[in-house]
This record gives structure tokens, sequence and C-alpha cells, in this order.
């Protein structure tokens, strides 16, 4: 039974190989309700393959992931999205050919059933996935350009669109893979500020990002990866004491 | 509205597609047989190049089996008939055997890409076409089938100028579903798989199983036009599964401009009436369709939807200058 207590995603000794490579080695970690947590460590440590690991789209060899008390690990990404699992890629991945009014709406929508009565008679649709678009467009600064298409804006824009369209979808749990990436100082501001006010209204967040001030200024909980394996998990003044995450990442 | 893109074009498409429909609809009315039975091809391809548009177009998934749904849904129309069945119900049958096989052959196949979809859904094509020709009795073999009872509106045979009505019926209702669907979540989610698959997944949406309702949708529309050309012809000849004609229709979509459906609407009208102004034979007609696709590529790669949308632009721009 989901508690508020029980954390909202427990990975227990989590291990992943690819070929003679192992990206993963035994990790564990949990994550409480509306709690921001931080990945950091060099580049190739495993971040991404491990955020892949909660989303979904890539399955670990070993080990086990709960999400809000329930085991997803042999859950399909799609599935877990519609538990509440919402995530965004290093790259922005919108729907080029959409506006940015419908990729968020397409976060927003329910895509659990498919409809096709309201499909061929155009009868029946739903307006709350249209105010939950309208509330993330907002959030995100994007109001204004609303109908523009997506291959027609900037890698900033994008990056904020598809951010809006996973918060869109209302998640328990926000998984944000390096969404500072390729952002001018002003843009990364509205986007730490964005972040901020999700974490408020009770959305827990995992953010794999390098900018360090973005994760100083937002995370309470911060695990380091290094060459697979953890070597670092507490809050931002117990990692930058940690003597081996200095060795290894924060450097000196 | 969709794609969204392009909804800002002066091609209102609604009003202009009402409009062509209205002057394509009422011509045949003063012609005579010839003319009814090209304006009623017509309005069968448009079906079919329109719901081959949902699949390669807005889905962009390369089938070329579309041929082979047309022949499923107008063999079964016909075989049920000759059994007795009212013509009407025939449509039923019709649509839901091929939709069961659609559904079937869908399983495996949308799970491929590119050319290996290409390939796969061609071989199944032929093997359709291999299997009505070696039907035996049940789908005449070579000969086809002859005498299909005709289509009865109360005492009114269906035929002519009265069928020619019940296929402006059967275009427009095919116009409706297909622009609803574009326009609702389920066309959303059809876009947002061909843009960006995990993209979509993210989101909740389960590409295979979209991909594979939107190629039975198409495959029900492809049995539609098909039960519509058998109850004109009531005559069926194993030459109508000839892969010939998925190519042909989805030359018509790629020269007006794929996942644009004015412009498949453009380039279904041309490749269809032109031939037949010309008086070209099938050979010809292939070749033509060569020579225009090589034209297109060069000088229109976004089809002739594209085309005037480009042109529409530079003029814009032209008065803005001034």
């Amino acid at each position: 039974m989901p508690s508020e207590a029980m954390p909202i995603l427990e990975l227990s000794s989590i291990t992943k190989r690819f070929g003679g490579l192992t990206a993963l080695k035994k990790i564990s970690l949990a994550v409480g309700r509306a709690e921001t947590c931080g990945i950091i460590g060099p580049n190739g440590a495993g971040k991404s393959t491990l955020l892949s690991v909660i989303a979904g789209s890539v399955a670990p060899d070993e080990g086990r992931v709960v999400f809000d008390g329930r085991d997803v690990t042999r859950m399909p990404m799609h599935r877990r999205t519609r538990l509440g699992l919402a995530r965004t890629f290093q790259l922005a991945h919108t729907f080029e050919t959409m506006t940015v009014a419908e990729n968020i709406l397409v976060g927003a929508e329910d895509h659990a059933h498919l409809n096709l009565f309201a499909a061929i008679t155009g009868i029946g649709t739903d307006s709350a996935p249209r105010e939950r678009a309208a509330k993330a467009m907002e959030l995100m600064g994007v109001t204004g350009i609303a109908n523009l298409a997506a291959s027609k804006l900037t890698f900033g824009q994008q990056r904020m669109v598809a951010t809006g369209r996973a918060m869109a979808a209302s998640p328990e749990l926000l998984l944000l893979d390096e969404p500072a990436a390729g952002l001018s100082g002003k843009d990364i501001e509205a986007l730490a500020n964005a972040i901020r006010e999700i974490c408020n209204s009770g959305t827990s967040v995992i953010i794999v990002e390098h900018n360090m001030d973005v994760i100083m200024q937002l995370c309470e909980h911060i695990v380091v990866i290094h060459l697979g394996e953890k070597i670092g998990d507490g809050t931002p003044a117990d990692v930058r004491q940690s003597e081996r995450v200095v060795e290894a990442y924060l450097g000196a | 509205m969709m794609p969204a893109a392009r909804s800002s074009s002066v091609l209102n498409t609604r009003s202009l597609a009402a409009a062509g429909f209205v002057v394509l609809a009422a011509m045949p009315f003063w012609g005579n047989d010839y003319h009814v039975t090209v304006a009623v091809n017509l309005c069968v391809t448009l079906m079919m190049t329109l719901s081959l548009n949902l699949v390669v177009g807005y889905s962009g998934q390369f089938h070329l089996s579309h041929v082979a749904f047309f022949g499923t849904g107008a063999y079964v129309s016909a075989i049920l008939a000759k059994l007795g069945l009212s013509p009407w119900l025939c449509l039923v049958g019709a649509v839901a055997a091929t939709s069961v096989l659609a559904a079937l052959i869908g399983g495996p196949v949308t799970r491929l890409k590119g050319l290996y979809l290409a390939v796969a859904t061609l071989t199944f094509s032929l093997f359709v076409e291999v299997v009505v020709k070696q039907g035996g009795t049940i789908t005449g073999g070579g000969y086809g089938i002859q005498d299909v009872p005709a289509l009865h509106l109360g005492a009114l045979k269906l035929s002519g100028k009265p069928y020619y009505a019940l296929a402006l019926v059967c275009l427009a209702l095919t116009f409706l579903v297909l622009h609803n669907i574009l326009a609702s979540k389920f066309g959303r989610e059809i876009i947002a798989v061909r843009d960006h698959p995990d993209a979509a997944e993210a989101s909740g949406i389960n590409p295979p199983l979209i991909r594979l309702v939107v190629l039975v949708t198409a495959a029900a529309f492809a049995a539609f036009g098909g039960w519509l050309h058998c109850f004109y012809h009531l005559n069926l000849n194993p030459e109508l599964l000839n892969p010939q004609w998925t190519f042909v229709w989805f030359f018509m979509v790629l020269v007006g401009g794929i996942g644009d459906t004015l412009g498949v609407v453009l380039g279904t009208l041309l490749l269809s009436l032109l031939p037949e102004f010309l008086g070209f034979a099938m050979g010809q007609t292939i070749f033509g369709i060569g020579v225009l696709m090589i034209l297109v590529t060069l000088f229109a790669p976004r089809g002739l939807g594209g085309l005037i949308e480009d042109l529409h632009q530079r003029s814009q721009a032209a008065r803005h200058a001034k």
C-alpha cells in the first residue's frame, strides 16, 4: 500500500551490462515524495543509463525498480508514464510537425484508451487535458509561441516545450535528463524557477545534470555515480565533503 | 488542422476542398455513361489515396499492400453477394474480413521499418494476389467473378448516375472520417509516433498499437473502396489485385504531397483524369507517371500541395515588400 512515508522510487541493486561493459553496478537508491534528487557524475558514468532504467527504455540485467510501491522492473515505458512517471530526453525530441500547443497537449492527454468513436465522429472530447496543457505552457513560458511549429523553434525553446510536455502529464515523478544543457543563462533561470514550482506542487523530481549551480540550487538530495558505481548519496553538504566524490568528480 | 505547421496557409483546406467537391460532383450528372464510369472510378481512387495517405503520410509507414485490402474488400463483397447476402450487408462483411486480415498481418509487420516493411508488405500483397488467382471456384481463379447481384435502394437499382451519387456519399464519408481522426487525440497520437516514437512512448503512447490501429483503419477504408468498386462493375477480374495499383496510388500521394490531404486530392485528380483525357493505355500512364515523378522530385519535392503553398508565400512576401 502506498503511504506518505514510502519513497516514490526505490532501486535495489540495479546492474546493467552492455556486452563486456558494466554500465551500472549494483546501484540502490531511494527518492522520497516531493523530493528533488540530483544525479551527478563524470561523462560516461552511467547517469543516463540509470535514468533510462528508471523510465523503462532500458531493462536492467539484475535488480528491481519499485515505483510508488509497485514493481515496474519489466513494465514498458508507456505504461510507466501512465502510472505517473514522466521523462525528458537529453535532446529535446519534440514532435516537429506539431505546434507547441499540440506538443504539450499530447503530454497532457491520457493515452491509455483509444476512443475510436470520438476519433471518427469528433464527438466527446475532454477539456481537462487542454486546461492542464495551458497551465504547463504558462509555467514554461511558452504560451506566446503556442501556435508555432516545433521545428521553427530555437534549441532552448524546444527544450522548454519538451519539459512542458512531460510536466503536462501531472506526473508523480519527473525525470529530467540534462535539462539545462545548451540553454542560455536567462533560460536556465526560467527553467530552475519552473522546476522549483513543480517541486512545490508535490511532484518528485530526478535531475541528471552537469551544471552544478543548477543541481546545488535545486536539489536537497544528491547521488553521485562514477564508472557505474554509486560513490555518494546524501545532502549537498554531505556530498561536497565526501573525499571519494571530490576525488572522482568535483575535483580540486 | 493537421499538420498544424500548415494551418496558417491560405489554402483553407476545408473551403477549397468543398468547392472542388461541388464542381467534381456536378459534372458527371450531365455526362454520358463513360463520364459516370470515370467519375465512379475516381471516387474509388480518392478513397484509396486518402486512406493510403493516412498510413504512409500521417503515420509514416511504407506499406505496399493497399491493393490487397482493396481486392479483399471487393472479392469478399462479391462472394457474399453471390451467396445471397444483401449487398448492403456485404459492406459489413467486407470491412470486417479485411480488418481482421490487416490486424493479422499488421501484428508482425508493424514492428518492421523502412525497406523491410516495404518488402514484407509487397510480398504479402503478392501472396493475396496468388491466393485469389488460385482460388478455384470460390474466387473464380483467373476468370474472376461475373454477374454479381446489383445494389438496390428500395425498388431502385443502383447503377449509372444513381450509383455515382452513392459513390459521392461514400467519398464524402471517407473524407469526413479521416478529417475527424486527424483532428482528434488519435490523430495526434499518429503524428507523435511518426515524428518521434521514443518521445511518443515517453508521453504514454504505445507506438506499435497506434501503427497497428492506423493500418487496420486504412485497410477498412480500402475494403470500403473495394465494395464500392464491386457493385458498380458487377464483374471482378483478378488483375484488380495487381500490386501496380498500390504503386499508382502511391505516386498520386507523392505527386500531391505526402501527408497533405489537399495535395493528395490534387495529385489523384491529376493522375486519374489526365490519362483519361489523353486517351492513354495503362503502359503509357505508368510511363507518364514516371516522368511526372521525376519532375516533381526535381521542382516540387513537397508535391503539388507544397508547391502551391510556396508560391503563395512568395507572392505574399512580394506584397509585403511593396
